[in-house]
């Protein structure tokens, strides 16, 4: 086997550490430390430093629960904050917009019915109690049964996906989706990159890059071009931060930080795929923070 | 945490609620400590996270292990907290006041001083990282997490958390070394 350069070693050294190596890199490995000071030297160093951060924190923050009177606490508020079972409409926002659309349709077939408008009863403006009857009749006269294929628009994340407050990794993320679970889109930007969800978890909007995204239509995947705009309607981005200093921590002035660059600009090939930087194709530009996932 | 206890989760059954928290809380109230530092606001955050869990739990299919897709909730819902706050707090409040010991005990009174100090300089380090170099150095080292469930719980590549915990080691040892120096010469 080739001899291992130092920073080749160093870079399984911290491979091993994060469980990462094959074994046989790890016997390469080891070979390699047996007449290499320099690199045992890095290894110890390393694993000092791994034991002071795990006893740091451990110290920090002990490795308790709650106690016995706070648990019980959290239970009963748990309980009485999850109120399960009530009414939710089917695909979620989707199925609201389907029950407009239903209705509107079914107020234009009244309305086409009863050219008269004014003698038409009920009027658009009934309550639903009153317009109930009628447009449960009247729907499918107007709109028979075999026109009605109804389209359901629904997402896969390929991988668990971050779910951003907007379309790019300067946004914070605001939720997650879950690999192989089914959600329903309620928008898109104009440029068809991204995809906004209603977040599972806290119910705000938040975007999703497309490529982590399978989209289906009545469960046949498609395109996001071939999805039309009433299914999946086009949305405004929001604007994008301005970015504001994170941190609250003043170092001495000889003690200066390094300001962290997003990974698309910091010069390094962060994902090991021989690109850097803006060469790399999963950078969208300098501000990405991520040479991997867009 | 088995198909039928979560379904029974799903319809609201408060024993059913009363394990999921009972197994889960101590993990889940760590986390949230681990990322706000505050015991007050980690406990409304631990609630906050057993709630959204509920709420969403119609939407797990068990693709990922239970904890882990809990981890993710619950760290979103801290980082809910740190944008309500709009502030980073600093890590190292509590080890200014003298009368709490981090020390094990036994030790020479001068080497515990000095551990004292590498602990209190490592969580100020930690606490100037960014959050994405930050969150996977407090679940490798604090929580323990293998790489693969860190990657599963921030929805980000392996590949990627590796390069993120190796750069967040460089900084944090060059930080350390740059205190010790100082430390030395003072």
């Amino acid at each position: 086997m080739a001899q291992l350069s130092h920073s080749q070693a160093r870079e399984w050294i911290e491979q091993a550490s994060d469980g990462l190596l094959e074994a046989s890199e790890q016997r390469a490995l080891e070979g390699h430390l047996k007449t290499c000071a320099e690199c045992r030297a890095f290894a110890a160093e390393l694993a000092g430093l791994e034991g002071a951060l795990a006893a740091a924190m451990k110290a920090e923050w002990p490795q308790k629960g709650l106690t016995k009177a706070s648990e019980s606490e959290l239970i009963k508020n748990v309980q009485s904050g999850f109120q399960p079972g009530g009414f939710s409409f089917p695909f979620g926002g989707l199925g609201i917009l389907l029950i407009l659309i239903l209705l509107v349709l079914g107020l234009f077939g009244a309305s086409q019915l009863f050219p008269g408008g004014a003698k038409a009863e009920p009027t658009a403006t009934d309550t639903p109690t009153a317009t109930s009857t009628a447009t449960s009749t009247l729907v499918p006269a107007v709109i028979p049964s075999e026109t009605v294929a109804v389209q359901i628009l629904t997402a896969i994340p390929l991988q668990n996906a971050n779910c951003r407050e907007g379309n790019g990794s300067v946004f914070e993320i605001a939720d997650t989706l879950f690999a192989g679970e089914e959600y329903s889109p309620i928008g898109r930007g104009f440029d068809n990159l991204w995809v906004l969800f209603e977040g599972p978890s806290f119910q705000t909007n938040c975007w999703v890059f497309l490529e982590n995204l399978t989209l289906l239509i009545n469960d046949d995947p498609v395109q996001i071009e071939q999805v039309s705009e009433t299914l999946l309607p086009f949305v405004n981005y929001p604007p994008t931060p301005t970015p504001s200093p994170t941190l609250t921590f003043t170092p001495e002035p000889s003690e200066t930080i390094a300001p962290s660059l997003p990974e698309c600009n910091d010069g390094v090939d962060n994902d090991n795929d021989k690109y850097t930087d803006l060469r790399d194709p999963q950078c969208r530009n300098a501000q990405d923070d991520d040479e991997l996932n867009r | 945490m088995d198909k039928d206890q979560l379904a029974k989760c799903r319809s609201g059954d408060p024993k059913a609620i009363e394990d999921l928290v009972h197994e889960h809380q101590a993990r889940i109230f760590r986390l949230c400590l681990s990322i706000l530092d505050d015991a007050a606001d980690a406990e409304d955050a631990t609630q906050e996270s057993f709630i959204a869990a509920l709420k969403a739990l119609k939407n797990y299919r068990g693709d990922s292990a239970f904890h882990t897709w809990l981890f993710s909730i619950a760290i979103n819902t801290s980082r809910h907290y740190l944008r309500q706050r709009k502030r980073r707090t600093v890590l190292t409040n509590t080890l200014a006041d003298p009368s709490i010991s981090h020390g094990t005990g036994k030790q020479n009174p001068e080497r515990e001083f000095m551990e004292t100090e590498k602990s209190q300089a490592l969580l100020q380090a930690i606490n100037n990282l960014d959050e994405k170099h930050r969150l996977p150095i407090i679940l490798r080292y604090y929580h323990d997490l293998s790489t693969q469930e860190i990657a599963e719980t921030l929805g980000v590549n392996v590949g990627t958390i590796h390069s993120r915990l190796s750069i967040a080691r460089e900084r944090l040892g060059g930080d350390l070394k740059r205190t010790q120096g100082i430390n030395r010469t003072t």
